[in-house]
């Protein structure tokens, strides 16, 4: 785990800490505000059921003063005397009173109803509504006050509920006191205590009828509820989720009430009741997020802080600008920073200590301050080309380059340059080294490898002129002084008899040997011909002698090439090369039946070129094993080349041959060498 | 009975010259009518006894037998010249003809075959050493056939790669140049040479000057 965290940066894990113990905080602040949603949900449930106890209760109250009222019509003298004239008078006071209509009939005699909507002289044979009718018949047969459903008055001309008595007398009923309510009643009652925003509260009849709403009352009332409504609220009291009239959907709760039997409903909109819930659940939300991400925020803010102190410098954080400038500055090596003119813009310390500068010295400056007079013009050029096609590059290897001090002296440096480009701005970055102390080593050992060559040269010459001399030597002192020994030998037979002569033969045989031998060492060490023949003279009898000797054709091409007059060195050399190839044409390619030996110049260059046709060999499987390479002469001859400035090249192809070219500067200035 | 053939040796070597006049001198009919030590000596002396034959070495100081040998059939054409030399490489032997040498002797066999050399160059006839005579006649019989097949029998590539190993290329550089594989120049040439009929590097050169190929060298 903590391996897993150090691939984070510090500012990473401190942010992943703080979220780990933030999130169960947070989840914990959810479920308490879940909790209060629940507990705001009772609470308005709550406030319902208040509300429903208060309606019901109004309600109740205006059904029980409305039956106060016909019993003191039922007990007055009026109708003790059957003046029914005289009660008409007195409900019509009664009734203008209290805005209500009182209607009296003898249902055993007579079909005449006395209303106190209408003149005791008019009173018209009324047909009874079937809600009212079927009120008054219960009323008769229980002989207690009925409330009937709504129905529509036909006398008031608008919707009704009756409170319905029966006065008896003798176990019948003489009179039957009505009491006509305008539903409206009921609707001031829910008007006058409104169940608040977002609540509705509706009062139904027995058969389901609205008597009165707290809104829109004339809309609905005397219009039947939904059949599923009804049915669900069927019991006394309950609670049910379901839509109101207009289709919104309602969490309601309900009371049937003793008396009349009615419903008293009062309903919340289900959006009221979660709106809550969701604002809370919204508001714990937000605060939950915002607080995170504050927390996170600081945390990284913080975290960044802590890193420049207790982190990883780059892999925690970036170095600061100061730490910058102290790891720019203790750079191995010089760098500048130059514009697209060459202008100085930025330097390092290792750069001014090289150059003996200050850095205020150098900045705005051309960047030519820092090489000599001499190459600054062609310095100039150099810097324009590379803003052309700029490609990192080191300059100074090859050619060498000179720095400039501000004392005026002078040092040889390696400069490496890369283009940058920020924006549309172009910039180069030159690093500067010092390579005085290399170019002094550098400088030694050119100087022992010339002294080297020198004297390996000198060793050759050494050689050469030795085997030179001890030719001549042998040949000439030697030889001649044979040569007179066998004359004398021959002088001696005109003085010595058969027998003498004899042993004289014997001699002249020995003294034959003797010169063969001479002669054959002599020419091994060096061909005498060389010096007074010519070299292609030379060669093209060499040549033509070692196809006699190893039967292989072989021809000398390049008599006509001015090689005669070559340096001595240059001449043994080419004499050597050749003896050294055509050698290992005899020993190691014994298929070769066909042997060039050319000699030919091209430009200020001489090229010797020997090929045979025989096996060839893999000059990989060959340089594989340095013994046997070794024994074809080919370092001896390469030796030889490089002492005169000249290069050793062999092809060999299996089955084609092998090709050795060799390649010598004839240019004058190698010719003095 | 004639007169006594007149002769003349040059040898820069004193015991040498003395045991080569015992030798003339053994022989009745031989008289050494003059001697030198060096070229320039041996050619005034010549020159002033006009003898019937002068008996020269190469080496010598002042102006090589050869040289010598050259004035002398220019400036006396009836003094006979035999070289006589410690040098038994062919080409000594060819340019001493070629300067007008008559008889060809090394030192070696001096003491039994000058005698007889001097007398067969007397008669008119050249003396080579029969040590070294065998070298006259062996040389190998490589070229001077000339291969001489069109130009045109070559594809473009045969041609530029022959062009190119005539002047001295290598085969790897020669792939460079042309941009193939070392493989296939060595095919190229493998088949152009075979189209040319041409053995040797030699050869190719010699096809090569004639067709202008080495021209810009």
């Amino acid at each position: 785990m903590v391996l897993g965290l150090r691939r984070f940066t510090l500012r990473t894990r401190l942010c992943l800490i703080v979220a780990i113990i933030l999130a169960p905080a947070l989840i914990l602040a959810g479920m308490l505000s879940l909790r209060s949603i629940a507990a705001e949900r009772i609470h308005i449930e709550e406030g319902l059921g208040r509300t429903l106890s208060h309606l019901s209760v109004e309600i109740d109250r205006e059904i029980q003063s409305t039956t106060a009222l016909l019993v003191v019509l039922a007990r007055s003298h009026y109708l003790q005397i059957d003046d029914l004239e005289g009660f008409h008078r007195y409900a019509s006071e009664i009734s203008n009173e209290l805005g209500i209509q009182i209607v009296v009939h003898r249902p055993q005699l007579d079909k005449r109803v006395i209303s106190t909507g209408v003149p005791w002289n008019e009173t018209p044979e009324l047909t009874m509504p079937a809600v009212r009718l079927e009120a008054e018949q219960q009323a008769i047969q229980t002989g207690k006050t009925v409330i009937s459903d709504v129905f529509f008055g036909p006398v008031s001309q608008r919707l009704l509920v009756s409170a319905i008595m029966p006065v008896m007398r003798n176990g019948t009923a003489e009179y039957v006191l009505s009491i006509g309510i305008p539903i409206r009643k009921f609707s001031e009652i829910l008007e006058n205590a409104p169940p608040g925003e977002g609540r509705l509260a509706v009062v139904l009849d027995r058969s389901n009828t609205v008597v009165a709403r707290s809104e829109k009352s004339e809309l609905f009332a005397g219009t039947k509820v939904l059949s599923e409504f009804a049915d669900r609220t069927s019991g006394t009291e309950g609670v049910l989720d379901h839509t109101n009239r207009e289709g919104i959907p309602f969490h309601w709760v309900f009371r049937r009430l003793q008396r009349t039997g009615w419903l008293v409903t009062v309903g919340v909109k289900t959006a009221v009741l979660d709106a809550s819930a969701r604002t809370t659940f919204a508001y714990t939300a937000t605060a939950g997020t915002t607080l995170f991400a504050v927390a996170i925020g600081l945390t990284f803010l913080l975290g960044g802080r802590l890193e420049h102190r207790f982190g990883t410098l780059g892999i925690d954080r970036r170095p600061t600008r100061e730490e910058f400038a102290l790891f720019f500055d203790s750079a191995p090596n010089g760098v500048v920073l130059v514009d697209h003119n060459g202008i100085v813009l930025l330097t390092n310390a290792p750069l001014e200590r090289m150059f003996g500068y200050t850095q205020t010295d150098l900045l705005g400056q051309p960047v030519e301050t820092l090489i000599p007079n001499q190459l600054r013009a062609a310095h100039v050029e150099h810097r324009q080309a590379f803003v052309r096609s700029p490609v990192p590059r080191v300059m100074g290897t090859e050619r060498n380059l000179l720095g400039r001090r501000k004392d005026g002296s002078e040092f040889p440096i390696e400069v490496g340059l890369y283009p940058i480009t920020i924006q549309t701005a172009q910039y180069i970055m030159a690093t500067v080294i010092d390579i005085t102390e290399r170019s002094r080593a550098a400088k030694a050992l050119s100087n022992a490898l010339t002294e080297r060559n020198r004297l390996r040269r000198h060793l050759m010459r050494s050689a050469e002129d030795e085997r030179l001399r001890l030719s001549h030597e042998l040949h000439d002192q030697t030889g001649q002084t044979l040569t007179a020994a066998t004359l004398a030998a021959k002088e001696v037979e005109n003085f010595v008899d058969a027998d003498g002569r004899q042993r004289l033969t014997k001699l002249n045989a020995l003294l034959d040997q003797m010169g063969r031998t001479l002669h054959k060492v002599a020419w091994e060490l060096r061909p005498a011909s060389i010096d007074e023949l010519g070299l292609a003279a030379m060669l093209d009898n060499y040549v033509t002698d070692w196809s006699d000797q190893t039967g292989v054709a072989a021809e000398f091409y390049g008599k006509g090439e001015d090689i005669d007059n070559l340096p001595d060195e240059v001449r043994t050399t080419i004499y050597r090369v050749i003896q050294e190839a055509l050698t290992n044409i005899a020993k190691h390619a014994s298929e070769a039946n066909q042997v060039s030996v050319v000699i030919s110049r091209a430009g200020t260059v001489l090229q010797l070129t020997i090929d045979d046709n025989g096996d060839g060999f893999d000059l990989a499987e060959k340089l594989g094993t340095p013994s046997k390479y070794g024994s074809l002469g080919i370092p001896s001859m390469r030796e030889r080349l490089s002492m005169i400035g000249g290069t050793l090249e062999i092809e060999s192809s299996e089955g084609i041959g092998t090709t050795v070219f060799a390649r010598i500067p004839i240019e004058p200035e190698e010719a003095l060498l | 009975m004639k007169d006594k053939t007149r002769i003349v040796l040059a040898d820069d070597h004193p015991i040498v010259l003395t045991g080569l006049r015992n030798l003339i001198e053994s022989e009745p009919d031989f008289a050494v009518v003059g001697e030198a030590t060096s070229g320039p000596e041996a050619l005034k002396v010549i020159r002033d006894a006009r003898p019937d034959i002068a008996i020269i070495d190469i080496s010598m100081p002042g102006m090589s037998g050869i040289v010598l040998t050259r004035r002398l059939s220019e400036e006396a054409k009836d003094v006979k010249i035999l070289m006589l030399t410690l040098h038994e490489d062919r080409a000594y032997l060819k340019q001493a003809l070629d300067a007008g040498a008559r008889g060809y002797v090394v030192k070696r066999s001096a003491a039994a075959n000058l005698v007889s050399a001097v007398r067969s160059v007397i008669a008119g006839g050249i003396y080579i050493d029969p040590a070294i005579v065998h070298r006259v006649f062996s040389r190998s019989p490589v070229s001077n056939r000339v291969p001489m097949p069109e130009v045109r029998d070559l594809t473009d590539r045969e041609v530029e790669v022959l062009r190119l190993s005539s002047l001295g290329l290598t085969n790897k550089e020669i792939s460079h140049r042309i941009g193939v594989g070392v493989k296939s120049v060595e095919t190229f040439k493998s088949r152009g040479l075979a189209k040319l009929e041409i053995q040797s590097r030699a050869d190719l050169l010699r096809y090569a000057s004639q067709v202008g190929w080495l021209a810009d060298i």
